[in-house]
């Protein structure tokens, strides 16, 4: 009997699945039909016990109501089967069939860190797949409670370049739900795999992925008198570190563009604070502006045509903007307070900011044009480093009290405050380009050393990111191409 | 609930059997209290299953949709990646060479021919190349006991039948008699009923993997609508039902979720633990999943 059951879906699959469009309404076409056939044999086949003939009178409310109100907060199973080699063949960064099985490695490692996915054990795989093109044995992905399945391919075209392809694949439902392909120079096939990792992320949960992304931040060196500071790069996992400052001058703050491969950054000139621009593409750093007093914390409007930051005078501080084109300048607020930190709201017509004006460190929402300022922040403690999420309905910030510093989010307008990390001291968050993940620094204090962690709004999935050196300051990247 | 639909049978069989009315009446109470332990037992039998399975402190986010650009093709001097959108099943030339089209598969692999039977236990019979079970926990339908909602059921049947035996005394009228039969019959229906309602929901949440802070989740609900075959297996695809469904193709967080209940009715295929004699009571079942209370007004 429960072979029939396959047969029969997997027919009405085979119908459904050439034309993408009518599933649905083929099915119910179908279903019907065959469920009153089965009803009626049922009947003349005569039911057993009680009533069966006074039911047939009226069988007008023939369906069961069930209500599901709970379900199994749980990560989603999935399997992610090594890529499959069209041929034997050298890569230039490996034998083809070794970077299929890395591929499927890297797409598994981000989905399983994002905390929604359970990659499936390998060893658990009943049959692998043997072609993109060829239907999965679903009966053998569902023995192994799989959820979805990714099967994937990977060939060297005659250009020389590295062609991946893949389908994810609803294994109760036996449907396709994606299927892209990517060409690439072979060096970039981490970039490919965090890209089907996006893919898949995006169709199974609604929202954009963040795995094609890259992380800047300051890598720390030697020790606590001496610290050399350096400003680095990596991807969304933690490979492919590089060094883009030397070290000779301390560095602070990164901060993405979010939709340029540029950073804006503090650094040390002398003893004053500057910020300074780098385009990641060039590899060319400079100055912006000429000011005579110090700068710093400097942030990218959303459009990426502006940069807001801080200056101060005479120990006090204000914010201010400046077009990076026309670099002009313009004050934002003016209050013998210390006003910093400020960051744009992702429509650009709010800045969040901290300010002492109260009394103590806090939270406040301006204008874009520095009217209607009016403070959020209410709990106990100081509040720092408040970061607008790209999503704009949360601000990420640091919280400083309890003698502790913990990583929290409240809505623009100061409610739901939520605090999402508890360890003695974390800072700086900013956020993934989807807006659902944090990363920040932690400093334990036995030791004094530096790491990078994200969590997730949820607060329950922290994970660190590993870094070579001690690191510090993070600052996450746009989804790399739109 | 099952009170108020009770005295309205009643009151319906008062009209016509004003003899029987009192011992009716303690029929109706022997039934009710049925009914209530039914009802208790279920509660007892159901939450501790509860508290350990879900954590109540799982918050979740509402997330904001971003458009889906469709298979942009990438300019990046550096590092170039092409994407291109991949066209639905491609190479799968006509609907009756599927299992051709297997068949490579298990050249490849020695064939896992006793498949189909393994798919009804999957947890119990692995297969010749599952060296490591990944899976922590037994598969989710075998926390449901069917046993017991069998004798839950079987107490709601011989409820009904035993009655007519001893209640027919000679002075019924035969017209009454039937009357009293629909009667007993709609009762032991509705409790019957109520009792696959809560194993049925029992079984269905433990194979749903809700979407965790889907934008909007706590305000969403789908019903889908099952045909089942007497043996349990589901017949052609649960289609999703009602004023929402048309949210499935038009909203992406809506269809998200809608799919996930899908696989849940899926999952917990087939349905060969529900009690034949009532196939009538079961053989379409609308699941309405609502994700309100789960993810409460975050």
């Amino acid at each position: 009997m429960g072979n029939d059951a396959i047969k029969e879906r997997e027919k009405a699959m085979t119908g459904r699945s050439a034309g993408s469009g009518t599933p649905l309404k083929r099915c119910r076409m179908a279903g019907p039909a065959a469920f009153l056939a089965l009803c009626f044999a049922a009947m003349a086949s005569g039911l057993i016990g009680i009533a069966g003939g006074l039911f047939a009178v009226s069988p007008a409310h023939a369906q069961l109501k069930v209500d599901v109100t709970q379900g199994m907060l749980q990560p989603l199973p999935i399997a992610v089967p090594p890529f499959i080699a069209r041929r034997d063949g050298e890569t230039g960064v490996g034998e083809l069939g070794e970077l299929g099985r890395r591929i499927a490695d890297v797409v598994a490692a981000d989905l399983r860190r994002s905390g929604l996915f359970r990659p499936l054990d390998e060893k658990a795989f009943i049959t692998l797949p043997v072609s993109v093109d060829v239907r999965p044995r679903f009966a053998n992905w569902r023995a192994i409670a799989a959820q979805a399945l990714v099967v994937g391919e990977i060939d060297m075209r005659p250009d020389g370049r590295l062609m991946v392809e893949f389908r994810l694949w609803d294994v109760p439902v036996e449907q396709q739900l994606t299927g892209l392909r990517y060409t690439a120079q072979p060096a970039d096939w981490r970039r490919m795999a965090h890209k089907i990792a996006d893919d898949i992320y995006e169709r199974l949960t609604g929202e954009k992925g963040y795995f094609d992304t890259r992380i800047v931040y300051i890598a720390e060196t030697g020790s606590k008198l001496a610290r050399e500071k350096r400003l680095a790069i990596m991807d969304q996992d933690g490979f492919n570190q590089m060094y883009l400052t030397d070290g000779k001058d301390l560095v602070l703050t990164p901060r993405f563009s979010p939709n340029r491969q540029e950073i804006t950054y503090l650094a040390y000139y002398g003893d004053k604070p500057r910020v300074y621009l780098y385009d990641l593409d060039t590899g060319k750093h400079e100055v912006l502006g000429d000011f005579p007093n110090m700068t710093f914390a400097p942030r990218f409007s959303p459009d990426g045509k502006r940069v807001i930051m801080s200056l101060a005078e005479e120990g006090n501080s204000d914010i201010y903007e400046m077009d990076l084109q026309t670099r002009r300048v313009r004050r934002l607020t003016s209050h013998p307070a210390i006003d910093t930190s400020p960051s744009y709201s992702p429509d650009g017509r709010f800045i969040v900011f901290n300010s002492d004006r109260g009394g103590s460190q806090q939270l406040y929402v301006m204008r874009a044009d520095g009217s209607d300022v009016h403070r959020i922040s209410f709990g106990r403690g100081r509040y720092a480093t408040p970061v607008w999420s790209p999503r704009g309905d949360l601000i990420a910030f640091t919280r400083i009290g309890e003698k502790k510093f913990r990583i929290g989010v409240m809505k623009p307008d100061g409610s739901g405050e939520r605090l999402l990390t508890d360890a003695y001291q974390d800072e700086a968050p900013s956020w993934a380009p989807n807006g659902r993940v944090l990363i920040f620094f932690r400093l334990d204090p036995a030791t004094g050393s530096t790491s990078l962690w994200t969590v997730d709004l949820t607060g329950y999935n922290e994970r660190r990111v590993p870094t070579p050196t001690d690191a510090s300051d993070p600052a996450w990247s746009p989804l790399l191409d739109d | 609930m099952n009170g108020i639909a009770m005295s309205n049978a009643f009151a319906a069989t008062g009209r016509t059997v004003h003899a029987d009315e009192r011992r009716w009446t303690l029929v109706g109470g022997g039934l009710s209290l049925a009914v209530h332990l039914l009802v208790a037992t279920l509660l007892l039998a159901g939450l501790p299953w509860n508290l350990t399975r879900h954590r109540p402190d799982e918050t979740v986010v509402p997330v904001e949709f971003i458009e889906f650009a469709p298979a942009p093709t990438v300019e990046r001097p550096k590092s170039e990646v092409v994407r291109e959108t991949k066209p639905a099943p491609p190479a799968r030339p006509a609907e009756a060479t599927m299992p051709i089209a297997e068949r490579p598969q298990a050249g490849a692999v020695p064939p896992p021919k006793p498949a189909p039977r393994r798919k009804e236990e999957p947890a119990e019979k692995p297969g010749p190349r599952l060296i490591a079970t990944p899976r922590a926990k037994p598969r989710p339908p075998s926390r449901f006991d069917p046993a017991r909602m069998a004798a839950l059921i079987d107490r709601a049947k011989k409820t009904a039948p035993e009655k007519p035996a001893s209640a027919a005394p000679a002075e019924e009228r035969k017209a009454s008699q039937q009357d009293d039969r629909a009667t007993r019959t709609a009762l032991a229906d509705r409790i019957a009923k109520a009792s696959l309602q809560a194993a049925l929901s029992a079984k269905v949440q433990s194979c749903w993997i809700p979407p965790t802070g889907a934008k909007g989740a706590e305000t969403m609900q789908v019903t889908l609508r099952l045909m089942l075959a007497r043996d349990g297996r589901v017949i052609g695809m649960p289609r999703f039902i009602g004023a929402e469904a048309s949210r499935v193709k038009s909203d992406p967080f809506y269809r998200i979720f809608a799919e996930s209940a899908r696989r849940a009715v899926l999952n917990c295929a087939p349905y060969d633990d529900l009690p034949p004699a009532l196939y009538r009571l079961w053989r379409e079942i609308d699941f309405r999943f609502d994700a309100r209370r789960m993810y409460g007004s975050g």
